[in-house]
């Protein structure tokens, strides 16, 4: 689910590598967690909650534009762009049976297509507005292999999130046994992080894991003819 | 047991062959499938395993019965299945 070679490109940096990739994942957590934890730790008793919460959220969300796991950076977006949707030119609104029978064999209406067409259209309809690619022919934004390896990303970072939440409460449950109350500012702080940890363990995970582009091999030719 | 598993699953192919026997680029084979490029590089490295429809298109733009083209077992090398047949032919 990486995307394209051209867009492999971070700050200018040539991404394609497996290692220079795991660097910006560590890089972003480590300096996530430690931009966090200065900011928690300042402004706990300097400032409001709310202010230090809002500038712990403004803070990840720049660092998060910022770093590998921008819009346009190595990982392809889990939906095609809303901007990128936007552009009407490149697709067409698709309504009930007389314009998808329009949109699929090109025939003026349901009633002027042949019966097989109208078997396959009745088949295959499902009630509701489409937007559909113009170019029929397009590749997909993402294609099966791709679809699968978002859903196991996103299952795995799913999983690992139910663990530590689930290591969460303990360690609150016994502080709270402990002490007989709960640090309300850890336990947001906490939770904020987990919310951070949703939002970019997916894309941490294929950044991770994917291979080099350039280790799928080049394109081979055959050498001359061949006569057997 | 998890390894076995992944063998177990493991489907070989003959694209890398057929698409340069035909002069083929990788986009060239993309488009047709409906699929990314890289997607075909993965296909063609043996790490990942098509779906039915996708191999079904994949050997229906080759003009090639699915069974010519996807095989759970290795193929064996095309040059030695037409020296073979040659040679039972002769």
């Amino acid at each position: 689910m990486l995307a394209t070679d051209e867009q492999m490109h971070w700050w200018g940096i040539d991404m394609r590598s497996r290692n220079r990739r795991r660097l910006g994942v560590l890089g972003f957590y480590v300096v996530l967690f430690i931009a966090l934890e200065r900011i928690g730790a300042h402004g706990r008793w300097m400032m409001h909650p709310y202010i230090v919460f809002c500038s712990m959220i403004a803070t990840a969300l720049v660092l998060g534009r910022l770093s590998i796991f921008g819009k346009n950076g190595p990982v392809k977006e889990r939906d095609r762009p809303f901007l990128q949707l936007g552009k009407m030119g490149e697709y067409v609104r698709v309504t009930g049976l007389d314009e998808r029978a329009r949109y699929k064999f090109g025939v003026e209406s349901f009633d002027a297509a042949s019966e097989e067409q109208k078997s396959e259209l009745l088949n295959t309809n499902k009630v509701g507005t489409y937007y559909m690619p113009k170019d029929r022919d397009k590749t997909p934004w993402l294609d099966e292999r791709e679809v699968r390896e978002r859903d196991n990303a996103e299952r795995w970072a799913l999983h690992q999130i139910i663990k530590i939440l689930g290591m969460l409460t303990g360690l609150w449950l016994s502080e709270m046994a402990h002490h007989g109350k709960l640090d309300g500012y850890s336990v947001v702080t906490l939770l904020l992080d987990l919310g951070l940890l949703a939002m970019t363990l997916p894309k941490a995970r294929i950044l991770w894991t994917e291979p080099d582009p350039r280790d799928l091999g080049g394109e081979i030719q055959l050498v001359g003819g061949i006569e057997v | 047991m998890y390894k076995q598993h992944i063998f177990a699953c493991m489907l070989y192919n003959r694209i890398s062959v057929l698409r340069s026997e035909r002069s083929l680029r990788r986009a060239d084979l993309a488009k047709a499938a409906g699929v990314n490029v890289q997607t075909i590089g993965f296909l063609e490295r043996g790490d990942y395993s098509p779906s039915l429809e996708l191999a079904f298109r994949i050997s229906g733009f080759f003009k090639l019965p699915i069974e010519a083209v996807f095989s759970p077992n290795p193929f064996r090398p095309l040059s030695e299945q037409v020296y073979e047949m040659h040679r039972k032919e002769a």
